[in-house]
């Protein structure tokens, strides 16, 4: 077996309807050390070391002690984490400022059987548009000071994705106060994001998050949009969600409908399927197959995913037509034509990592083959 | 739980994982994290609810084929240890 192909067998580890091939004997110690770099890279020690617990994948001893280790370390700097972010709730609580917890932490307590099966290396934070540039405030007055300046005073708030707000000790916030930057962040309706929240508790502390839809949503934007290629974390957290958690596939469809979302959700469910060789369909997966975006909604997605066509500036253009008031059209171009000294636009989230470019791509291609079986 | 007897729960600010056998507590508020072999993840197990020593013990004497009166013993240093750190607490 390659390295790509135990890469995503590892990623699909656990879920139902994965078909994964794993060797019957240890690896040879060079491949091994391939995989479990990997797995580190991906933040997936949690589920080789399951794996191998499991009898899915045999180890000689020295390898048990090497993934064994590798988790440990791993969890230790997500305690870490998770420990650091529990002030930085408090204080914007304190200060009457209601926050989601996003992606890690939450979808590690809420989603995963068990939490210590997925792992993040920071807190992203979800706080309404009116209460953003308060938020920055808070903050910054409590040390983690946003990392880059915004175009224009009021920018991030009224068009942005959110900013990066970074201590001196290094701990970061990914604040947000939608999921992406450009059009399909501009078309979420955002005040379908605070109904009432799921509920988890870390460190005897009760933290908010998204919905079941609405973090399966983001998984998507995350794992269509995020990267390119996608990373696999988000791909088994669209698997994870869909096939073992509890989202309300109806609610789902109307909320990616006022979202204007489905390219995004089409396109997620389409790379979880095919990467992490997922065998039986669901109804969500039958309509991600066939499903052919709008006009609009591929262009827009083209300045995300296409290497020829996504840029700040393209992302930018794209974004004017989904500002709906003329006013604010022209304080966006404005502010971009005009920005503070100071001002960077931020690169884009490229992790060009050849494996998992690979194994996208591999996946990519059976499914392809698999669609052309069926269309036969 | 009147009795008089003396019961240990989970701390009340502890984050923890569970990683293969080996169990890590970090209180909240504490830099240090505490690492635990596969005795701890079975003393965590038994700490969801407010648990006497002596039944402890006892539960985990059959479970690992020991005497209860060395379980006992070991535990309840363990248990102090852990308190030192507000890793668990008392319960009246």
């Amino acid at each position: 077996m390659s390295v790509e192909a135990l890469t995503r067998a590892v990623a699909g580890h656990g879920l139902p309807t994965v078909c994964a091939a794993w060797p019957a004997e240890p690896l040879p110690d060079q491949l091994w050390r391939a995989v479990l770099d990997r797995a580190k890279q991906q933040r997936f020690t949690g589920l080789l070391l399951d794996a191998v617990r499991a009898g899915s994948l045999p180890t000689s001893d020295a390898q048990y002690e090497d993934v064994a280790e590798a988790h440990l370390q791993a969890t230790l700097r997500v305690l870490v984490v998770e420990s650091a972010s529990l002030p930085v709730i408090q204080v914007l609580a304190d200060s009457g400022i209601p926050s989601r917890v996003l992606k890690g932490s939450a979808v590690a307590h809420l989603d995963y059987p068990d939490p210590s099966l997925r792992h993040f290396g920071d807190l992203d934070l979800l706080v309404r548009s009116e209460d953003y540039d308060r938020t920055v405030e808070v903050l910054g007055a409590a040390g983690l000071k946003r990392a880059r300046v915004q175009a224009r005073p009021g920018f991030d708030r009224r068009f942005g994705k959110g900013a990066t707000c970074r201590a001196a000790d290094g701990r970061e916030v990914d604040l947000h106060r939608t999921f992406v930057m450009g059009p399909f962040g501009l078309r979420i309706r955002l005040e379908d994001l605070w109904g009432p929240p799921a509920e988890f508790e870390v460190g005897g502390q009760v933290l908010h998050a998204l919905d079941a839809e609405g973090r399966f949503l983001h998984a998507c934007y995350h794992a269509a949009i995020g990267d390119v290629p996608p990373r696999l974390p988000p791909l088994r957290d669209v698997a994870q969600m869909l096939l073992l958690g509890s989202v309300d596939e109806a609610r789902l469809r109307w909320l990616m409908e006022r979202w204007q979302a489905e390219a995004v959700v089409a396109r997620a469910v389409r790379l979880t399927w095919a990467t992490l060789g997922l065998q039986q369909p669901v109804p969500l997966s039958r309509w991600a197959l066939t499903h052919v975006p709008s006009g609009r909604q591929a262009q827009d997605l083209a300045v995300y995913v296409d290497p020829a066509k996504r840029s700040y500036a393209a992302k930018s253009l794209a974004s004017l037509a989904a500002i709906p008031s003329w006013r604010d059209k022209a304080a966006f171009a404005y502010a971009l034509a005009r920005p503070r000294p100071g001002f960077v636009p931020p690169p884009a989230p490229h992790r060009d990592s050849a494996p998992v470019r690979h194994a996208v791509q591999a996946g990519v291609r059976q499914l392809r083959a698999a669609v052309k079986g069926h269309m036969r | 739980m009147t009795d008089g007897v003396e019961r240990w729960q989970r701390g009340a600010a502890v984050l923890w994982r569970v990683s293969g056998d080996r169990l890590m507590l970090k209180e909240a508020s504490d830099d240090d994290v505490v690492v635990l072999g596969p005795t701890g993840v079975a003393v965590w197990e038994e700490l969801v609810e407010p648990t006497a020593l002596a039944e402890m013990a006892l539960r985990m004497s059959v479970r690992f084929g020991v005497e209860a009166a060395a379980v006992e013993a070991d535990l309840g240093r363990v248990l102090s240890d852990l308190h030192a750190r507000s890793l668990v607490r008392r319960c009246p």
